[in-house]
C-alpha cells in the first residue's frame, strides 16, 4: 500500500456559461484547485452536498470532463495533456461505476454485449470462446448467473443492474475504479448487498477506489481516507477514523451532526446550518464557507485558509487551526 | 400508562388493488394502523412495499388511475372517508388532510406564483377575502423560516432552491391547519444539512398547530428522529408495529432486523454489513405463506405454508412473524 497510484495537483475545472451581457462569459468553478494523493489499494471517499463538485472531481480524474488546469498523474504516467486517443489506453487502468443504473446501461444491448464491449474494444480476448468464458466468469463474480447473459437491462432490478455495471467496469482488470454514488439509487437492503460486493471485489482484485457519495455513513463504512468537499474545494481530508471521531472543520461538524442516527435514544447537540450552499458561479471571497460558518472571524471573509496539518494524515483548511490566529 | 389521546385517523383492513391489463396487483393488502392526536406515525419500507399507495388511498388520490380501494375502512375522527363522493373528498383535502410530496419541484405548479398557489388552497376552504387569505399565506410562509417572504410570494418555483421549495410545500400543506399531515418522503431529495432544517421545522410546526403527522420514509435514521410510533411495511402489509423506542431496542421481525443491520452506522466499525438476500418479490407472483419467507434466514416450513397473524409482544408492540408465537408470545 506504499505506491502512490493517483496524484492530483491543483486540479481546476471551470464550466463556461453565458454572462449577463451578450458575448461575455462567466465560469462555474465546479472544482477549484484540488490536490490529493491516493495510495494503491486504498479507498478514498469524497463526500459533500449536491453542487459541491464531488462528481465533477471524480469524472475529471479519469478525464471524462476536461480539466481547465492542473496535473493528474496516474500510476506514474502524467495524463493531464493526453488527448482522447491517448486516453483510450489509460482507460484500461481506470474504470467508472455510475450512479443511475437505469441510465448507464444501453437498453438495446444484451448483458453479454455490455460486458463484452470493453473486452472487444481493448482487444483483451482473442477468440469468441475466450470472450464468452470471461463474460460468464465476470457475471458470476458479481453474483449473477450464466442465464442472465442473454437478457436485456430492463429485465433487471436496480441492484442487479448495478452489478452489471460493476462487471463491465471489472472487465478490463482496472487498477482504479471511480464509483460515483454507486448505491444512492438503491434501497437500503440492496445497498448493503452492493457495498459488500464492492468490498469483496476490492480484496480479490486488489483494487483502488475513489468513492464519491453524499451519504456520510456509507462513505465511512467503505473508505480508508475521506475528503470533505464544499464549493469546489476540500475543507478537510483525513483518515476515516480520525475524521469521523474528531471532525475539525465547522462544516464537517455540521454535516456529521445533521445525519439522522437510527437510535431514538441518542440525543445530539445539533449544529443546524443556516441557509443554502452559495452559487458556484459567484462563490464567497476568502473562505467559501464563511457565509454559513458559526465560527466565522474577520480574516475568514477576505483570506482563503491554507492547509493545516493537525495530526498525521489529517488536514484541515480553516483559519481556526492557524497558531498565529489562535493565540 | 394508558394513552388517552384520541385517534385521529384509523385505517382498518385496507386493501388497495391496481387492475392492470394482465391481472390484479394488490399493492396494499390488509393494512391496519391508528394515528393518535398530536403524534407522528412513521411508515417505513422499501420501494414496492405499498407505503405510498397507502397514503394515496387515504388522500383519495387514486381516482384517474387503475387503482381502487377494494376493502376496508379509513376513519377520520370516526367518519369513514374511503367511500365518499369525490366532491366530499375534495372538501377534506387541503382542509382536514393535506400532503407533502417527495419532489418539491414537480409538485408545485411551475407557472403559478408562490402567493397564488398558497392562497388558492385557503380560498377553497375558508370564506375570507383574497386580501385576508394573502395575509394568512404570508404569515404561514414566514413561520417556515424562509427569507424575504414578501418578495417570494411574487416569485415562481424555479427561482427557489430545493429546501425553499419544500418549505413552501409545508406552508401550503399547513396553512388551513389540517388535522392530519401526510408527509411522503419529504426530505429524500434534500441534502443532509437541509434535511435537518426541514425535520426541525416540521417538529416545531407540529407542536404549534397540533397536527398529527403520518411520516412515510425509507430512512430508519429519520424515523428515529421524528416519529413516536412506527409501522414497518413489506409487500403491502404491516409486519411490525411498535413505539419508536421498543422498535429500535427490540426489533422482532427478521425484516426489521435486516433493515437495521443493512444500514452502515456512523462511528461503528464493521467489515461487512448484514444483508437481506434477494429482492422484493414481484407483486404478481407473491409467495404463498409469509411474504418475507423466501428472503428470511430463519424461515421454517410453516412460514412457507401459512401466513402468520399479529402476535402481541406487550406494550403495543406487535409483530407478524411465527417466531414471536412462542418467545414473548401471545398473552
Amino acid at each position: 500500500m506504499e505506491n502512490v497510484l493517483v496524484k492530483v495537483e491543483d486540479l481546476k475545472l471551470y464550466y463556461p456559461v453565458a454572462g449577463k451581457r451578450i458575448g461575455t462569459k462567466e465560469y462555474v468553478k465546479a472544482v477549484d484547485g484540488v490536490s490529493f494523493e491516493i495510495m494503491e489499494g486504498e479507498v478514498f471517499g469524497i463526500v459533500g452536498e449536491s453542487g459541491c463538485g464531488k462528481s465533477t472531481l471524480g469524472r475529471a480524474v479519469c478525464k471524462l470532463e476536461k480539466p481547465t488546469a492542473g496535473k493528474i498523474v496516474l500510476d506514474g504516467e502524467d495524463i493531464s495533456g493526453y488527448n482522447d486517443k491517448q486516453m483510450r489506453s489509460v482507460r484500461k487502468k481506470v474504470q467508472m461505476i455510475f450512479q443511475d443504473p437505469y441510465a448507464s446501461l444501453n437498453p438495446r444491448m444484451s448483458v453479454f454485449d455490455i460486458i463484452a464491449e470493453p473486452l472487444v474494444i481493448h482487444k483483451l480476448t482473442k477468440t469468441k470462446e475466450e470472450t464468452e468464458a470471461r463474460v460468464l466468469d465476470l457475471l458470476r463474480k458479481v453474483g449473477l448467473d450464466d442465464y442472465h447473459a442473454n437478457r436485456y437491462p430492463h429485465e433487471f432490478s436496480g441492484g442487479q443492474r448495478q452489478r452489471i455495471g460493476i462487471a463491465r467496469a471489472l472487465a478490463v482488470e482496472p487498477k482504479l475504479i471511480i464509483a460515483d454514488e454507486p448505491v444512492s439509487a438503491l434501497d437500503v437492503s440492496i445497498q448493503a448487498q452492493v457495498l459488500n460486493l464492492l468490498n469483496q471485489l476490492k480484496n480479490e482484485f486488489n483494487l483502488t477506489y475513489i468513492f464519491v457519495a453524499h451519504d456520510l455513513s456509507v462513505v465511512e463504512h467503505i473508505s480508508d481516507r475521506v475528503g470533505v468537499m464544499y464549493l469546489g474545494n476540500f475543507v478537510e481530508v483525513g483518515d476515516k477514523k480520525s475524521l469521523y471521531a474528531n471532525p475539525l472543520h465547522p462544516y464537517t461538524k455540521a454535516l456529521l451532526s445533521a445525519v439522522p442516527v437510527p437510535d431514538p435514544t441518542a440525543k445530539k447537540d445539533r449544529v443546524i446550518l443556516e441557509g443554502n450552499i452559495p452559487s458556484a458561479l459567484n462563490p464567497p471571497t476568502g473562505c467559501k464557507f464563511h457565509t454559513r460558518c458559526p465560527n466565522c472571524m474577520e480574516c475568514c471573509k477576505t483570506e482563503a485558509p491554507k492547509r493545516y496539518q493537525v495530526s498525521e494524515n489529517h488536514y484541515v483548511y480553516c483559519h481556526l487551526y492557524d497558531d498565529k490566529i489562535k493565540s | 400508562m394508558a394513552d388517552t389521546r384520541k385517534n385521529v385517523l384509523e385505517v382498518k383492513n385496507l386493501h388497495t388493488c391496481f387492475f392492470m391489463d394482465d391481472g390484479v396487483v394488490k399493492s396494499v393488502d390488509g393494512v391496519d394502523f391508528t394515528l393518535k392526536e398530536g403524534s407522528t406515525l412513521g411508515i417505513v419500507g422499501e420501494s414496492g412495499s405499498g407505503k405510498s399507495v397507502t397514503s394515496l388511498s387515504i388522500m383519495g388520490l387514486l381516482t384517474g388511475t387503475t387503482g381502487k380501494v377494494t376493502e376496508g375502512e379509513i376513519l377520520l375522527d370516526g367518519k369513514d372517508i374511503a367511500h365518499i363522493s369525490n366532491e366530499e373528498k375534495r372538501r377534506l383535502r387541503g382542509g382536514q388532510i393535506s400532503m407533502i410530496f417527495q419532489e418539491p419541484m414537480t409538485s408545485l405548479n411551475p407557472v403559478m406564483k408562490i402567493g397564488k398557489q398558497l392562497t388558492e388552497c385557503i380560498l377553497q376552504h375558508e370564506k375570507i377575502s383574497k386580501k385576508e387569505a394573502w395575509q394568512k399565506a404570508e404569515d404561514m410562509l414566514r413561520k417556515t423560516g424562509v427569507p424575504r417572504v414578501e418578495r417570494m410570494m411574487n416569485e415562481y418555483p424555479f427561482q427557489l432552491s430545493g429546501g425553499q421549495r419544500q418549505r413552501v410545500m409545508i406552508a401550503m400543506a399547513l396553512v388551513c391547519r389540517p388535522r392530519i399531515l401526510i408527509a411522503d418522503e419529504p426530505t429524500t431529495a434534500l441534502d443532509v444539512t437541509i434535511q435537518a432544517q426541514i425535520l426541525d421545522l416540521m417538529n416545531n410546526l407540529k407542536k404549534e398547530i397540533g397536527t398529527s403527522i403520518l411520516f412515510i420514509t425509507h430512512d430508519l435514521g429519520v424515523v428515529a428522529e421524528v416519529c413516536d410510533e412506527v409501522a414497518v411495511m413489506y409487500c403491502g402489509r404491516v409486519v411490525e408495529k411498535a413505539d419508536v423506542y421498543s422498535l429500535f431496542e427490540n426489533p422482532s421481525h427478521p425484516y426489521t432486523r435486516g433493515l437495521l443491520g443493512s444500514i452502515p452506522k456512523l462511528g461503528e466499525e464493521a467489515d461487512e454489513l448484514e444483508v437481506i438476500p434477494g429482492n422484493v418479490p414481484n407483486p404478481k407472483y407473491m409467495p404463498k405463506g409469509c411474504k418475507f419467507a423466501p428472503r428470511c434466514s430463519m424461515a421454517t416450513e410453516k412460514c412457507q405454508e401459512e401466513e402468520p397473524g399479529f402476535f402481541d409482544l406487550g406494550g403495543g408492540h406487535t409483530c407478524r412473524c411465527w417466531l414471536c408465537e412462542k418467545g414473548g408470545g401471545e398473552k
